[in-house]
């Protein structure tokens, strides 16, 4: 959020809305609605002092309606812009000519009732839109005692509460006595797989996000009873069902059931519900959570007609399945929940390939339009110190509580402290701009800003060190806000003091500040692409159509993957002609380089300037890059349970898909018994495998288009056709295909006797044991990786426990690696279905993109330092690094370690372990951080 | 290990081990946060100030206090110090079980062997002189 707020090539207008699309792709004009905010942004500092005088209390949205705010208000602290604004119904000037308040207290001058809706027309070249998604509606959770019990509670409500920064601080509480509750049921399924409701499809993340709301609950208070009431729990993400079984181990109860009803008794709450045997049972809770599923957003039908896209049935966006990405309208195009309901990890990775997709189609174009900032030249600083201390009030929010003066005048008796100066807000436009007057006026070398937090305006103010030609490492901030003034705030004289002893640590710290070289790194713009499967290819493609040269990696002989095994898929595309298309247009790009039958030997360098060595059958070339993207894929687990490899009868989904695309040889097949989870899910494989169950009903469905009437019973754990695959699954029910849940621990029997195969099993609703000779034994086994283990350890990339390449952050960073330039998709991820990988390699083919199109890697001055003469070349800190950002060279005779500048974080655990104290942190040495804290220990001494 | 460790030397200098907090506590977990700087600072001012607690004197706390530092910087320490973090990383397993039998099985006894020698070191009498003197230095700074 504070990147993009950051970013001068980023326009955010908030408050705002589409009106019209006119023109086409590479050529649109937008037309938007701005609604006034009657404040304005430039100048608001977000000091929250009209807040206090605002006498008109409304709800607050961000908490979900359970607490109250002012007319005049700002979401959340980090809210981008950082800006206040006015609810336009509840404020008492707008809506009865009176008040004002606000007005006259802002000190800032920020309040401007004159600002009228406005309409800006844009041009662009492409948009994409994500809306989100919308909320169930309120006749639907009322079927579930919403609106009559205040107790039932929504899985949004009851995030809130959980939330430290929520209405209760995280104390999770009744609404009705503010008690706390002793036992909580979760009803899943709110809105979702609901006919009643309109919503056919699967929401795809309240299972998962129950879960977490429960574990969470339990953290609060380990001894609350919590039952989760589900059909099918459908943690199908990765590692999902590891957090299903920590649920679990800490004694929350999971219960397949079908709701039936709630009633308000004697201060609980009782549920009726119908367990898996068909038996009622009642239960009752103190607290119960609708864990409500995702909705088409609100504005769906009318940004339809404003964007000219068509909508699906359910009202979300309708997109091709082979390109997930794109709307009906050439040029526009959808990301987030909007596509389909989707978790975090989804929405991010859809976000990463539409801008991909952007970047392709405007390659030609790239850079015309960009801002860039141009500082002047750094000045030579002077070994003496000469220290500038600009103390902020923040308004009153500082200045309140805090004598900012006597912090100032205070500041001035420290040595070597040569100016002073005091600021309203020093983050304001105006101010920053006298902050580098002065600075220059004075000679200063060294400045330190005694104010709010380093981790939202310490770029800013590193900044107007640039405008002002110092280096941006002479820097220092103190935070007299958030540890004085906010925390200390009926403590006006101590939290003085403690801004005092801040300062002192801060200029203690400032004298040792040394300039930082602003370095950059060239980048060689050349992707290397390994694994030559769907997402290899997408991913291969999406890079060279954004411009970039590519070798693309396959050991095996030909190019597609597993796709070359997929026959059909469920919504009756094909995939063979996917694979024709894409495999063609990989071979045809004059930017894509092919090496097939070959593999990855070896890899030196790092972002910005790898060197791979690719071993084929004709014999060793090495090749300079820039990224590489990791695209090395899956197959099919083999099985040996079950009598696979025994009888001929029994078979897998993908020899059966085989089967069922020859014509004459899918008309024989009548009878079949399927078993899910074959592999996955605590058998060898301890994760789920995501595509199996869509597999296993777009199979059932083909048997069932050549012979209506055959026999077609799936033995399944979960059935986990998430999102709209649902409606298949919903069909191949109606179609007449059997579905009878097994348990982990009682697992179908497979026996062969005298050439006839027999499968044993219990059926629950029957209360019996049922014996079934089938046709054929269809096995839905799961995936593995492929080669995973030989290339992470060439990378030095990391692998989860289950052998899959581990991103560098499951939800926030789902396709780049902890090691900077080395980006993921496909299979190597975790396990999924075709659409999903073709978004996640163009996502990566974004992300691998980024430092190809700047052209070089920027070091931020916080980066390790290695003193050659101190090292003794022990390679601690080379097996240490996260980021693989040390590397130990030959010097000589002797070994010595050096920072990667361009892949160094500065976390610093290098400098922490090295036995020699051998490494400098930029800005954090032993010696900065000896001075603070020698300094907070004298008081009044220099 | 960065704690054990700490606590090691402190306790070799003669200095509750105590006096040394390290715990974690995540941006969403304010509560615990306060919690464990409330429960500190009530523990240390019922210990008293440094030293004096201890029965030492201003002196013998900052020449302690000098080998603490220097045996903290000694390579050999370091070493076994940073060898023992590789091996937890490469075992993936953090637990105070598997700490404390690694700490106990190569660590603790050099640490000891350690102390004494920067004890003995400083006890020398040029060499004792030159350690307070960096650590006024250091002080001064």
């Amino acid at each position: 959020l504070v990147e993009a707020g950051r970013s001068p090539n980023i326009n955010i207008i908030t408050m705002a809305e589409l009106v019209s699309v006119a023109g086409e792709a590479r050529d649109f004009t937008a037309k938007v609605r701005r609604l006034p905010r009657y404040v304005d942004e430039n100048l608001c500092t977000a000091c929250g002092t009209c807040a206090d005088y605002c006498p008109s209390p409304i709800r607050d949205d961000y908490n979900e309606g359970l607490s109250f705010i002012r007319a005049i208000h700002i979401d959340y602290q980090q809210a981008i812009p950082p800006a206040f604004y006015v609810d336009r119904e509840a404020c008492l000037f707008l809506s009865r000519q009176e008040c004002k308040q606000c007005e006259r207290v802002c000190l800032a001058k920020a309040i401007d009732f004159k600002q009228a809706p406005q309409e800006i027309h844009i041009s662009v070249g492409a948009i994409v839109l994500a809306p989100g998604f919308g909320r169930i509606a309120g006749r639907v959770l009322a079927k579930y005692g919403y609106e009559t019990c205040s107790d039932v509670i929504t899985g949004i409500e009851f995030e809130r509460l959980t939330s430290a920064s929520g209405p209760t601080m995280g104390d999770i509480i009744r609404p009705s006595d503010h008690q706390h509750p002793k036992s909580i049921a979760f009803l899943q399924c709110i809105g979702s797989r609901d006919l009643a409701s309109g919503n056919g499809y699967c929401s795809s993340v309240c299972c998962m996000y129950a879960i977490k709301e429960a574990l969470v609950a339990k953290e609060h208070a380990p001894d609350t009873s919590i039952a989760i009431f589900y059909m099918d729990m459908r943690t199908q993400g990765k590692e999902f069902d590891d957090a299903r079984l920590r649920a679990k181990e800490k004694g929350i109860r999971f219960v397949r059931s079908r709701f039936g009803g709630i009633r308000k008794t004697d201060g609980a709450l009782e549920i009726k519900y119908v367990s898996e045997e068909g038996q009622h049972f009642k239960e009752s809770f103190d607290m119960v959570v609708l864990p409500e599923g995702l909705e088409s957003p609100e504005s769906a039908a009318s940004l339809a007609r404003v964007a000219g896209i068509e909508l699906n049935h359910y009202d979300f966006c309708k997109t091709n399945i082979f390109s997930p990405l794109e709307t009906s309208h050439q040029g526009i195009l959808v990301a987030g929940a909007f596509q389909s309901p989707k978790d975090v990890p989804e929405s991010v990775i859809d976000a990463s390939g539409a801008a991909a997709l952007v970047s392709e189609a405007l390659s030609q174009v790239r850079n015309t339009r960009v801002e860039t900032k141009i500082y002047p030249d750094e000045i030579e600083i002077d070994e003496t110190p000469r220290i500038g201390v600009f103390v902020c009030s923040c308004g009153s929010n500082i200045g309140g509580v805090v004598d900012v003066p006597a912090v100032a005048r205070y500041a001035a008796t420290l040595k070597d402290v040569v100016f002073i100066d005091t600021n309203l807000y020093s983050c304001a436009q105006n101010t920053q701009e006298l902050i580098t007057e002065k600075i220059r006026a004075n000679g200063l070398n060294r400045v330190v800003v005694a104010a709010c937090t380093p981790r939202t305006h310490e770029p800013l103010f590193q900044e107007t060190l640039k405008n002002a030609g110092l280096n941006r490492a002479l820097f220092e901030m103190a935070n007299i806000r958030d540890h004085c003034s906010w925390v200390h705030s009926h403590l006006p004289k101590e939290s003085t003091e403690k801004a005092k002893d801040q300062v002192r640590m801060a200029v203690a710290k400032a004298r040792l500040l040394r300039s930082f070289p602003e370095q950059s790194l060239p980048v060689c713009p050349r992707a290397l692409v390994v694994g030559g499967g769907i997402s290899g290819m997408t991913a291969a493609l999406s890079i060279a159509k954004q411009g970039f040269e590519c070798f693309l990696v396959e050991r095996s002989s030909q190019l597609g993957g597993n796709l070359r095994n997929i026959c059909f898929v469920l919504n009756g595309d094909d995939p063979e002609a996917l694979l024709e298309k894409t495999t063609k247009e990989a071979m045809s790009n004059d930017l894509i380089h092919i090496y097939t039958d070959a593999s990855v030997e070896g890899v030196s360098g790092y972002v910005g300037n790898f060197t791979t060595t690719i071993r084929t059958k004709e014999g060793i070339e090495a090749v300079d890059h820039g990224v590489i993207v990791v695209a090395t894929g899956g197959e099919a687990y083999k099985p040996t349970q079950y009598l696979y490899g025994t009888s001929k009868q029994v078979i897998t989904q993908l020899e059966l898909e085989k089967m069922l695309a020859d014509p004459d040889r899918a008309q024989q097949i009548n009878d079949i018994v399927m078993i899910q989870c074959v592999g996955s899910r605590g058998q060898d494989l301890s994760y789920c495998s995501k595509v199996c169950c869509g597999q296993a009903v777009k199979n059932a469905l083909r048997i069932l288009e050549h012979t209506p009437l055959a026999n077609i019973v799936i033995l399944y754990r979960d059935m986990r056709t998430y999102g709209f695959m649902e409606d298949y699954y919903s069909l191949s029910r109606e179609k007449g295909v059997t579905f009878i849940h097994f348990n982990r621990e009682m697992p179908p029997v497979v026996a062969e006797e005298s050439g006839k195969l027999s499968v044993e099993f219990f059926d629950t609703l029957l209360g019996e044991t049922v014996v079934l000779d089938p046709q054929y034994l269809v096995l839905s086994v799961g995936i593995v990786p492929a080669g995973a283990r030989g290339l992470a350890k060439i990378l030095k990339t990391p692998l989860t426990k289950d052998g899959f390449f581990l991103e560098a952050h499951p939800k926030l960073r789902p396709v780049e690696f902890s090691v900077d330039g080395i980006f993921l998709c496909g299979l190597a991820h975790s396990p999924k279905p075709i659409p999903e990988s073709i978004v996640q390699a163009k996502a990566a083919a974004g992300k691998a993109c980024i430092p190809l199109t700047k052209g070089s890697v920027a070091v931020e001055p916080i980066v390790s330092a290695v003193d050659q003469e101190a090292c003794i070349g022990c390679g601690i800190c080379e097996k240490l690094c996260p980021y693989a950002a040390v590397r130990i060279v030959k010097a000589g005779k002797k070994r010595k370690a050096e920072t990667i500048p361009a892949s160094c974080k500065g976390c610093g655990i290098c400098a922490a372990h090295c036995p020699t104290m051998a490494i400098y942190m930029g800005r954090f040495s032993t010696e900065q951080i000896m001075a603070q804290i020698t300094a907070c220990g004298k008081k009044g001494l220099q | 290990v960065t704690a054990h460790f700490c606590r090691k030397i402190l306790e070799g200098v003669g200095i509750r081990s105590d006096r040394l907090a390290l715990d974690w506590a995540s941006a969403a977990e304010a509560p615990l946060y306060v919690a464990l700087i409330t429960n500190f600072t009530k523990h240390i001012k019922e210990l008293g100030p440094l030293g004096k607690a201890d029965g030492l004197s201003g002196e013998e706390l900052s020449s302690r206090l000098s080998v603490a530092r220097s045996a903290v910087k000694s390579v050999k320490l370091r070493t076994r110090f940073a060898r023992l973090t590789q091996a937890l990383r490469e075992a993936n397993d953090y637990s105070p079980q598997l700490i404390e039998s690694k700490m106990a099985e190569n660590f603790d006894q050099a640490i000891l062997r350690e102390m004494e020698k920067q004890e003995k070191l400083l006890s020398e009498a040029g060499v004792g002189v030159q350690h307070i003197g960096e650590s006024i230095d250091d002080n001064k700074a």
